[in-house]
């Protein structure tokens, strides 16, 4: 890098040059391809360190209030949020299932047991019995005759 | 003659609304933008890479600038009510998705700065510390290819510079103070001659990685 000429683009982008300078230097500049390419670094330079400097100033700001309103305002997440929803559903669901066994107990005929159907799980669960199977039982008709001594 | 019906989201039109906003320099919606980005980031940075909070705070800071450079350089601008980004077309996905992508970008930036950063555990900090971050391969997501990729390129080398060069040329180019103002203000400069030297030397630094990248950009 040049660096008497980059004092003298420095002048130039700093505007301390007289416009009698300012004409000689921008000749200079159009005639020498290093020495335009050295202006045009210095000159994008100069414009990202402001635009970067003058966000970073609004950022300082933008941080305190976001930081403040946190503090004082807290803000709940997506996340929390559903992290309650999920509670609330958990706490319902288990709540739910604590409570049945007292309202089957309660609908029982003699307030002792569950009805037997619903312990048993309903007909569904248990095929029934062939209907001829205790028609034809031995047992049974031997049960019988025990039961009638006169015949 | 048939006519396309675009129907958005209210979450679109809400985001179309802050991009607009930005452009047109509004500060409210500048703070309202910030703020949307920035819970979406807390809420979900670890699901992008592992950094200690004070690292994610500051890869924030620089994805947000960022991304404010980039609607202000109109990469991402809105027309008919829709966000707009690359060749013209509409943005796929959300602008949360975009800025998080920005936030991916420089999190690899800081990691091959800061190797200890780069958790072993995700995939993005294996690949920087097996493979190492070559920039070459990034330089596509980082940089624009338009007329404007020097100055893409500017942007992003003066946000990894030196914490001293960064105070002298934000004092000499925005701030716009002489060489002997800067000299009373930086008592552990010795000398003009030294503080002058070590203004050259910065610009130096910066013009020469600057170069490389854009070389390697236009070869690649």
């Amino acid at each position: 890098m040049d660096e008497k000429f980059q004092d003298r683009i420095d002048n130039y982008l700093l505007n301390r040059m007289d416009d009698a300078e300012k004409t000689e230097f921008l000749r200079e500049v159009e005639q020498d391809e290093n020495k335009k390419e050295q202006l045009e670094f210095t000159q994008n330079l100069k414009d990202c360190i402001r635009s970067r400097e003058e966000k970073l100033q609004a950022l300082k700001q933008f941080q305190l209030h976001y930081e403040e309103e946190r503090r004082t305002k807290p803000v709940r997440s997506k996340k929390k949020i559903w992290l309650c929803i999920s509670g609330v559903a958990a706490v319902l669901v288990v709540g739910f299932f604590a409570i049945k066994p007292m309202f089957d107990y309660e609908s029982s005929p003699n307030y002792n047991v569950a009805p037997m159907e619903q312990m048993r799980g309903g007909d569904e669960v248990f095929s029934p019995a062939p209907a001829d199977s205790t028609d034809n039982d031995t047992i049974k008709y031997n049960i019988e005759k025990r039961v009638n001594p006169d015949e | 003659m048939a006519k396309t019906i675009q129907f958005r989201a209210p979450i679109q039109e809400n985001e179309a609304r802050l991009v607009a906003g930005m452009a047109d320099k509004k500060r409210s919606i500048e703070y309202e933008l910030y703020t949307y980005c920035s819970d979406y980031f807390w809420d979900n940075y670890r699901g992008v890479f592992f950094a200690e909070e004070n690292v994610a705070a500051e890869i924030l800071q620089n994805s947000f600038i960022t991304f404010w450079e980039n609607i202000e350089r109109r990469k991402i601008y809105v027309e008919n009510e829709v966000v707009m980004g690359k060749d013209n077309k509409p943005l796929n996905g959300s602008i949360l998705t975009y800025f998080m992508g920005i936030a991916r970008n420089k999190y690899m930036e800081y990691g091959r700065e800061h190797p200890v950063y780069a958790d072993p555990e995700t995939e993005l900090g294996r690949l920087i510390r097996t493979e190492g971050f070559d920039p070459n391969e990034y330089i596509d997501m980082l940089y624009d290819s338009g007329e404007n990729m020097m100055l893409d390129i500017i942007a992003d080398v003066i946000s990894h510079m030196s914490q001293r060069c960064s105070e002298i040329l934000t004092k000499f180019y925005y701030e716009e103070k002489k060489l002997e103002t800067i000299l009373k203000e930086m008592p552990t400069i010795e000398s003009y001659d030294a503080l002058k030297t070590k203004k050259n030397k910065c610009m130096n630094s910066l013009r020469k990685s600057a170069r490389e990248i854009y070389k390697r950009k236009l070869n690649s």
